[in-house]
């Protein structure tokens, strides 16, 4: 009887095993998978965009019941007026004034937004950097509740496009914010790195895919895990500032 | 060479292209590249496969990882050779790479010094492993991810090399 016993627990463990082995070889899968379709997923239609594609502060949200018309005569010198005057206003340009960018006064813009639930009046004054290709720009929103200032600095370091956003906090401040990850960018970045029109150092981890594929092991899976993880690391890199 | 090594090959490979049309590489381009992985990894498996998985079945681990540096070795010279055939010898691409393998070969030493550690070296297929051990394999390859993702950053932040 307690043979029988011992026999149907060691049979239970043998069991147990067994599901644990095809939970990892599922979880393994998955990774090799990922590796593979991270890239895939992540096409972009524009070839010879940079990583940075998705670069909009604010992106159109076609759902939302939204319109914007642009002021014209009086009412957009009043509003353009209003903001020159502005403290928070006067202090993100002269930080914009400072990176050596310069304002364009002449093709300020503004514009009313109407939403369903409120309403306010945009002021965006363009700024055009000392040297080329940066620009800046500062928006200023009026509403019922108050008036904010905001600054985006938008600069190219190695061919890539990168955006600082300055506003006032409630300590009267310049706060400069650095966006986290940008998971399109993310996506493009991998997609662009590991697809070189060239030969390039993403072809060894396509390679170690391979390996890890025909002899599964953790030297050669662990190289390939590696290979692809450093790029995503670097890419977490790229699009993180 | 097994049938399900060429199947699983040509796969990768024909992912690869689909990845590269799909971000709007140029067909020739695409090809270029795909045809020396194509030629690298056939390489890989007429010689090297079988090696590896011998070498671990008679528990020889790190002449199983001499091998695979070999092997990366091997696909370097191959990769240079066609770059150097088909566009002339690309200073930027040999340095990247020289600057790749100065960072990876070294994080491959750590992560199979960190699996032996771990008692990793034991298993010849990674499918066999116990949930336990798949734990620690991850582990060891995001120790791994950290060195070598770590001195890319590094080395582009110097001005040593730029990888794109």
């Amino acid at each position: 009887m307690e043979g029988k016993r011992k026999g149907l627990k060691n049979l239970g463990g043998e069991r147990k095993k067994m599901e644990n082995n095809k939970i990892a070889a599922i979880l393994i899968a998955t990774i090799m998978m990922m590796a593979i379709i991270a890239p895939a997923m992540a096409t972009n239609s524009d070839a010879n965009s940079v990583y940075k594609s998705s670069t909009c502060p604010v992106c159109p949200n076609k759902d939302a019941n939204v319109s914007a018309i642009e002021l014209q005569g009086i009412e957009k010198n009043e509003a353009i007026a209003k903001a020159l005057k502005d403290e928070e206003f006067i202090k993100l340009k002269s930080v914009l004034a400072e990176s050596g960018h310069a304002p364009q006064l002449g093709s300020a813009t503004v514009a009313k937004i109407i939403s369903e639930y409120s309403s306010a009046t945009y002021v965006y004054l363009p700024f055009k950097a000392k040297d080329d290709p940066g620009f800046g720009g500062l928006g200023y929103i009026i509403t019922e509740d108050g008036c904010r200032a905001l600054a985006t600095d938008f600069y190219e370091v190695n061919g890539e496009t990168f955006v600082k956003i300055y506003y006032i906090d409630s300590n009267g401040e310049v706060v400069v914010e650095i966006r986290g990850v940008d998971w399109e960018c993310w996506a493009s970045c991998m997609a662009l790195e590991c697809s070189p029109p060239l030969p390039g150092p993403c072809v060894l981890c396509w390679e170690l895919l391979t390996i890890c594929v025909n002899a599964p092991n953790p030297i050669t899976c662990g190289a390939a895990a590696t290979c692809f993880g450093a790029f995503g690391l670097y890419c977490t890199w790229q699009c993180w500032s | 060479m097994s049938k399900r090594g060429l199947i699983a090959s040509l796969g990768i490979i024909l992912i690869y292209i689909l990845v590269s049309l799909a971000v709007g590489r140029a067909i020739t381009t695409t090809l270029t590249s795909a045809l020396i992985l194509l030629v690298a990894l056939l390489i890989f498996i007429i010689i090297f496969e079988n090696k590896i998985k011998i070498k671990l079945k008679r528990g020889k681990y790190w002449s199983a990882l001499f091998s695979l540096y070999i092997f990366i070795l091997f696909t370097f010279a191959v990769v240079m050779a066609f770059s150097y055939i088909m566009g002339g010898m690309q200073i930027p691409v040999i340095k990247r790479f020289l600057a790749f393998l100065g960072i990876f070969i070294p994080t491959v030493l750590v992560i199979a010094y960190l699996g032996k550690l771990m008692g990793l070296d034991k298993y010849l297929y990674i499918y066999e492993f116990r949930f336990m051990d798949f734990l620690k394999f991850l582990l060891i390859v995001i120790v791994g991810v950290i060195i070598l993702g770590t001195g890319m950053i590094f080395l582009e932040q110097l001005g040593i090399v730029s990888w794109r």
